[in-house]
Order: C-alpha cells, then structure tokens, then sequence
C-alpha cells in the first residue's frame, strides 16, 4: 500500500474515489434517518436495483461517460412511480417495490446481453468497481452536489422534516405538503443510489442506507442526534472499509458495507449489555437485601 | 359565533359518499363527543372538519379565526406504529407542533416559550430531555396533546385518544382534556368505544353514515340509540 502512495496519480484517483465515497455516505445515511423511520428503507433497496437497470438504458441510449447523469432521471422517475402505486394502493407497500425493482433488474440485465461486451460493467453495477479507477472527475463533482444539498436541506428543513418523518396525518392537518417532502427524499435517494453505485454497487449501497440509520438509532434518543451521528458513523465506517480495501485489494463496496455491518452488531451488543446492567442494578436498588447491606455500611 | 358549522354535509371519495347529512354547530367551550361503529365515517368525518377533503354536498364554515390547515386545529391522530420506537425527545416532539403555526422554517423564541409553557401545563416539563420512545403509553399522549396544544389552542380534535392504554391512564388522560375543556379549549373528540363517553362530554354526535343522534349528553344516555347499544352489548 506504502508503494502505492508514492505514485502521485495514483493517490489522485485514491483521493477521488474517497471522497466519492464520503460524500455518498453521509447523504446515504443522513437520508437513511427519515427512510428507515419511516418504513421507506425497502424504497431504497427498491431504487438501488432500478439503478442498475438504468445503468443499462444509459448505456443503451449511448450515454458513455455521462452515464451516471443519464441515469438519474431515470431511477428519479421511477422513484415517483414507486411513491405514486404505494400511496394510491394500486400495489400494497413492498409489493409495490418488489415489481419495481425485479422488473428493472431485469430490462438491466436484458439489455446488456443484447449490448455485448459489458459484462465488466454489469459485473460492476451490481457489486461495485473491484477497482476504482472507474470513478471519474464527473462523479466526484456530482457526489459533492449531492452532499452540499442534502447537508443543506436538512440543515434548513429540520423541523419540518422532523415533523414529516414523525407524523404525517398531523402535518397534513396543519397545511404541511407531506407529499412534497416525500418526493424530495425519494428524489436525493435516487441520486445517492446512482452516484454510490460504481463505487459501491447496486446490491450493496442500500446497506449504506440503512445500517448508519439502524446504528445511530441505538445510540441517541433525539431526532437531531441521530440523523448527525448517523452521518458520522456512515463516513467513519466509509473510512475505515476504504483503508481496508486498499490495504487488503478487497472491493470497496463490500469491505465498506462490511465495516458498517460489524459497527451495527456491536454496537448492538454494546447497547444490549449496558441496558442489562442498568436494570440489574435498578433491580439491586429495590432489593431489600441490598438496602440493609448499604445501612449496615453506613 | 360558532367555530365550526356544517350545514347538511355530504362527504366521500371519488364521488362515493361515506358519510351524508351532516349538520352540526361547535360551539365555544364546547365538549363534543363523536361516536360511531369503525367503518361508520369517523375517520371520514374527521378529514372533513380538518378540511382534508372537500364537501361533496353542503358547507362547512369554520369562524372564530379557526380554519383549516393553518393550524387553527390541534389534531391528535390515532397513534402509528412509526411512532411507537421513535428516538426523538419530548421536546422536539412537542415543538414540533409549531410547525402547524409559524410559517417561518426556523422556531422561534415564542415558539419555544410556547412549547415550554404547554409542557408545565401539561405536567411533562421535568421529562423534556427524554426520549419519546421510553415513554409509558399514557405519557407519550400526553406529548402528543401538547405538540396538538403548540399547534392550537383554541379547538382540539382527539382521535380515539386512549386506544391502547390502561384504565388507569385511560382515566388520566380523560381529566386532562375535561381540565383543558374548564379552561376554555374547545374539544371534539372520537372514538369507537361507547365506554369513553366521558361525563365531561357535553354534547354527543352518534353518525352511523348519517348522524342518528346528535343533541346534548344527557339526552343521548335517555336516548333509544344509546339504550340500544347498551343493551345489545356487543358493540
């Protein structure tokens, strides 16, 4: 690895997939926050693997470089059509996901058999870059869009979104777009999928998603600590899982996701054995055995 | 001059009418309590008077400065299982009843001191920093009418607020809203359970697509609807 930083190329294109990579993790997770609390968490997966069949129509339509912009509108468009059969009831909540997502994993993989010789990029959508020299300068500016508007919007929308995320009937009631709101995280969460996705994969980059979410959920109790140690957590774990698959030549999407699953576990177990031990001490409080032992000793 | 009037009011979707004939006046100071069966139209009833959906039939006129959507009514919607293990605390909670009233993004001072002066009222102010999902069930309503109370304070809509909780929070939760109706808060409340018909309640609306009672609380216990309800018991 030492090496490999002596060359100045290759730590520009090491620096570019990191922050690539960051970039899309604290919008991942931050977004993560709302999605998972809200019972969206499957929208994502959903949109991740329209992502990958979007992937295949940019390449089709002859997108080339600027396959990742072409892209997203497509995985936007479908993310209005998810929101829009789950909410009218067409289509039951997950149901709705299911048809989705495995009707563009399908026109993916469809068409890229009949485009031939892009078994290296299908192989790549799905699990991510095994190397990233494939990020280009492109993603790098779009990843940073990305995070400045997502840091953004929640810096200013807090309360509202907040609201949202906790009760809808309430905010309908008191003249909130709900809708609006629902769009706009659906929306981010089409354009991190997209971004994160050579570099993560498609499969993958919903983990990115949700275990942020699921971590920081164990360990704070208000809203605001959450979606910000979410993000913290989310590019710690980047960090780490991309250290890792340098040192190690692993691809960066699983060691990252890797990386962010044991942080879930333990800080599960963590969690778990310090609440045992609040209670077992609350419960040596009540006894009154414990009682006379503390009297005996005063 | 009354702070809600519907005249003769058909509501639905899509031109399907669920719940017809509607006429009903709430009064300032009013305590109204709406019964009816699931699948009765209370749940329609409710999206009418928070201006949700539009009157197929008939008018509803709000006065007072009570109106719709600008947080002329503080809403208690029946609890969600989103809510249940939510990590947010009391106080983002509560505050975030004001979003209802300020058009700003930001809260602002008065905002704070509102949220803060509803919660010493309510009797939750010791318990701001905590979680929402720590909460016994009986106080997790009990923020939940306090973020209602940021929202309004003039005209609360309960809907079926003690579904879930124990009798004795159940009890609890029925002298707080009869002590918010003494000092002057209107109150509309919902529920399925004929049980809830608090002695607070002054008035009662039995809708059963269409209203089949509505008239004082006294009237109703003499009422042949009321009777019948009781003595079928399978209600």
């Amino acid at each position: 690895m030492l090496d490999l930083l002596s060359n100045p190329i290759l730590v520009r294109i090491l620096i570019r997939a990191a922050v690539v990579g960051a970039a899309v993790s604290l919008s991942s997770s931050v977004l993560g926050v709302t999605m998972v609390l809200r019972r969206m968490s499957m929208i994502g997966d959903g949109l991740a693997h329209a992502g990958f069949g979007a992937l295949a129509m940019a390449t089709l339509l002859g997108a080339g470089d600027l396959k990742t912009e072409v892209s997203i509108p497509i995985v936007m468009a479908t993310a209005m059509v998810l929101l829009y059969i789950s909410e009218r009831g067409v289509l039951g909540g997950d149901a709705a996901v299911a048809v989705v997502s495995t009707g563009m994993m399908t026109a993916g993989v469809l068409i890229f058999s009949f485009t031939t010789g892009y078994t290296a990029d299908m192989c790549s959508s799905l699990f991510g870059s095994a190397s990233i020299l494939t990020i280009t300068n492109g993603d790098l500016v779009l990843s940073l869009l990305l995070a400045a508007a997502v840091v953004i919007i929640f810096a200013v929308f807090f309360n509202r979104i907040f609201a949202v995320t906790f009760d809808e009937k309430f905010c309908a009631a008191a003249g909130i777009r709900v809708w609006a709101y629902k769009m706009l995280t659906a929306a981010l969460i089409a354009v991190t999928v997209v971004v994160g996705m050579k570099l993560i994969g498609s499969l993958m980059i919903s983990a990115l998603v949700v275990f942020p979410a699921l971590s920081s959920m164990k360990l704070c109790r208000s809203f605001r600590a959450v979606t910000v140690t979410a993000g913290i957590i989310s590019v710690c774990g980047f960090a780490l899982g991309f250290i890792l698959s340098c040192a190690y030549s692993l691809p960066a999407g699983a060691s990252v996701v890797a990386v962010d699953i044991v942080l879930y576990v333990a800080i599960c177990v963590v969690t778990a054995i310090i609440d045992k031990r609040r209670k077992m001490r609350a419960v040596d409080m009540q006894s009154p055995i414990t009682a006379k032992n503390a009297e005996n000793k005063g | 001059m009354a702070l809600i009037k519907c005249e003769n009011v058909s509501l639905g979707y899509e031109g399907e009418v669920v719940v017809k004939n509607v006429t009903l006046s709430v009064e300032r100071g009013d305590y109204m309590f709406v019964i009816g069966e699931n699948g009765g139209g209370k749940s329609t009833l409710i999206k009418g008077l928070l201006g949700l959906i539009r009157p197929v039939t008939g008018k509803i006129e709000y006065g007072d400065g009570i109106s719709p959507h600008c947080g002329g009514i503080g809403y208690l919607p029946q609890r969600t299982d989103v809510q249940r293990d939510f990590p947010a605390s009391v106080r983002e909670v509560v505050m975030s009843g004001c979003v209802a009233r300020s058009r700003g993004l930001f809260y602002s001072r008065a905002d704070r001191e509102r949220a803060h002066e509803t919660m010493r009222r309510l009797g939750i102010h010791g318990i701001e920093r905590r979680s929402y999902r720590e909460l016994s069930g009986g106080q997790q309503q009990r923020v939940l009418l306090a973020r209602a109370l940021c929202a309004a304070d003039k005209l609360l809509l309960l809907d079926e607020p003690v579904t879930g909780l124990d009798p004795f929070a159940t009890a609890e939760l029925y002298e707080t809203v009869g002590e918010l109706n003494r000092e002057g808060i209107t109150v509309i409340m919902v529920s399925h359970d004929i049980g809830a018909l608090s002695a607070e309640a002054k008035t009662v609306l039995h809708i059963k697509t269409e209203p089949v009672f509505y008239g004082s609380r006294d009237d109703y216990m003499q009422s042949d609807v009321y009777k019948g309800i009781r003595g079928s018991k399978n209600f």
